[in-house]
């Protein structure tokens, strides 16, 4: 019996039938690589569930993996924080009257926002719901200027939700899985947000190009738009509100005009996606 | 009757190429954020690919190959199947003369994986254009694949110390048990 075993063990382990079952086994997954490529493309809602779970699955190991370093960098980060103590305080100090005396300037413009609204029987707008999430990857490669957060569907984050830092807006959500999600930033060659001038009221749209620079196209041939103006977004097509600073104007070059984001998308740690219930 | 020691030594054994490879596909994202690499980063996977289908081919089957591109395909967004199916061209043109390889000098497969990772890197390329309809840069994947050919020596070195360590650890549970 044990002969018998033992022979049957050779036969199906000798080098033959091996490699027989190797090319087998290859044509099999050959055929279903081919059959996910053609649904990437068919039905691109399933294939990014699939990649949703895949990453949701592996976001555990990845922030353990990174928990060794990430002490690192904040025992670095604390060090430094140490030796520019007095200096902080004394532009924090600084920075804190200025937001005082801009603050009363609010208030009253607050005040008198809402007596005009009152006046003008102003329908007002849905209030917006923030959630706080942790970037796990800032740029997910050559191909795409995309950043893995730890926030997804069950904390409330959704495709087409704008993703902001204090700074401005860095993005929008493209996939959502159950724990984590994919934010193309607005450098991304896929990304197209409407934006307009701060001061020029200038229309345009912000079109990533994988630099730090994205460009404005379709502005008119007589581009208002002047270096240092501040642009946010437009709010036209109806995926983000108007008014989110996305960025300031870089260079403007015959025609071309450069934005450089206000946000450090190289140094992102928390984000915040916002879901303007629009 | 083998002891439980030594099935658990042999277990890790088989399954070393396969962990490997995993870590250095999620590392791979880890490492970029933390060391501010931005979309420059070596393609840590497919040197545990290469390594194990020259020296253990068995022991990284085109299964393996495949779920790895898989899971690259998910972390960093690219269509499902891209990557599953460049691994596995790799794997094969690997496959074919592993026997040979085996027994080359270093400088000559250190050679080889430089043209196989040109192959690769060119076919997700032109498969990302297609996909996304627009051309991706050219000077970040050279800047990908000038990476991965410059870190293979020290990866290279890394594989073999671990293989040999698990190997040695599988015989001396074999005399014991």
């Amino acid at each position: 019996m044990r002969r018998k075993h033992r022979n049957f063990i050779d036969i199906m382990t000798s080098a033959p039938l091996r490699e027989m079952a190797q090319r087998i086994s290859m044509l099999l997954l050959v055929t279903l690589g081919v059959a996910l490529l053609v649904l990437s493309k068919t039905n691109p809602a399933f294939v990014s569930s699939v990649r949703m779970t895949v990453t949701g699955a592996l976001m555990p190991m990845a922030q353990v993996m990174a928990s060794p370093v990430e002490a690192v960098s904040e025992l670095v980060a604390t060090g430094r924080e140490w030796v520019a103590l007095h200096s902080e305080v004394d532009r924090l100090r600084a920075e804190n009257a200025e937001l005082r005396r801009s603050n009363y300037a609010l208030r009253e413009m607050e005040a008198e926002n809402v007596a005009l609204r009152k006046l003008m029987n102003m329908v007002p707008g849905g209030q917006a719901r923030y959630v706080t999430a942790r970037l796990v990857t800032d740029n997910t490669g050559p191909f795409m200027n995309a950043a893995l957060i730890t926030g997804g569907s069950n904390d409330g984050v959704h495709k087409n939700q704008a993703v902001i830092t204090t700074q401005g807006l860095i993005g929008r959500v493209i996939e959502s899985g159950a724990t984590s999600a994919r934010v193309l930033l607005i450098t991304d060659v896929n990304s197209r947000i409407p934006v307009m001038g701060e001061s020029s009221r200038e229309k345009a749209i912000l079109t990533g190009n994988n630099s730090p620079y994205p460009v404005l196209s379709y502005l008119s041939n007589d581009v208002r738009l002047k270096k240092g103006e501040v642009v946010m977004t437009s709010g036209d097509g109806g995926l983000f509100p108007p008014d989110v600073p996305v960025g300031v104007v870089h260079s403007v070059d015959h025609g071309v005009v450069r934005i450089d984001p206000l946000a450090d998308l190289n140094r992102l740690e928390y984000v915040t996606v916002v879901d303007y219930a629009l | 009757m083998f002891s439980l020691r030594l099935k658990l030594q042999r277990l890790m054994l088989i399954l070393l190429p396969a962990t490997m490879a995993l870590l250095l596909t999620v590392a791979m994202l880890l490492a970029q954020r933390r060391f501010g690499l931005g979309g420059f980063m070596p393609m840590l996977p497919l040197m545990a690919i290469y390594y194990w289908s020259i020296y253990a081919p068995r022991r990284m089957p085109y299964g393996v190959a495949f779920v790895i591109g898989l899971i690259y395909d998910s972390l960093l967004g690219l269509p499902l199947g891209v990557t599953s199916l460049l691994f596995m061209l790799f794997k094969y043109l690997l496959q074919s003369q592993h026997r040979v390889l085996a027994k080359d000098p270093f400088a000559l497969i250190w050679l080889r994986l430089a043209l196989l990772l040109a192959v690769v890197l060119g076919g997700q390329w032109l498969a990302v254009m297609v996909y996304f309809n627009n051309r991706p840069p050219v000077d970040i994947l050279f800047v990908q694949y000038m990476l991965t050919v410059l870190l293979y020596p020290v990866l290279h070195a890394f594989f073999q110390r671990i293989d040999q360590l698990t190997q040695r650890r599988v015989i001396l549970a074999l005399h014991q048990g």
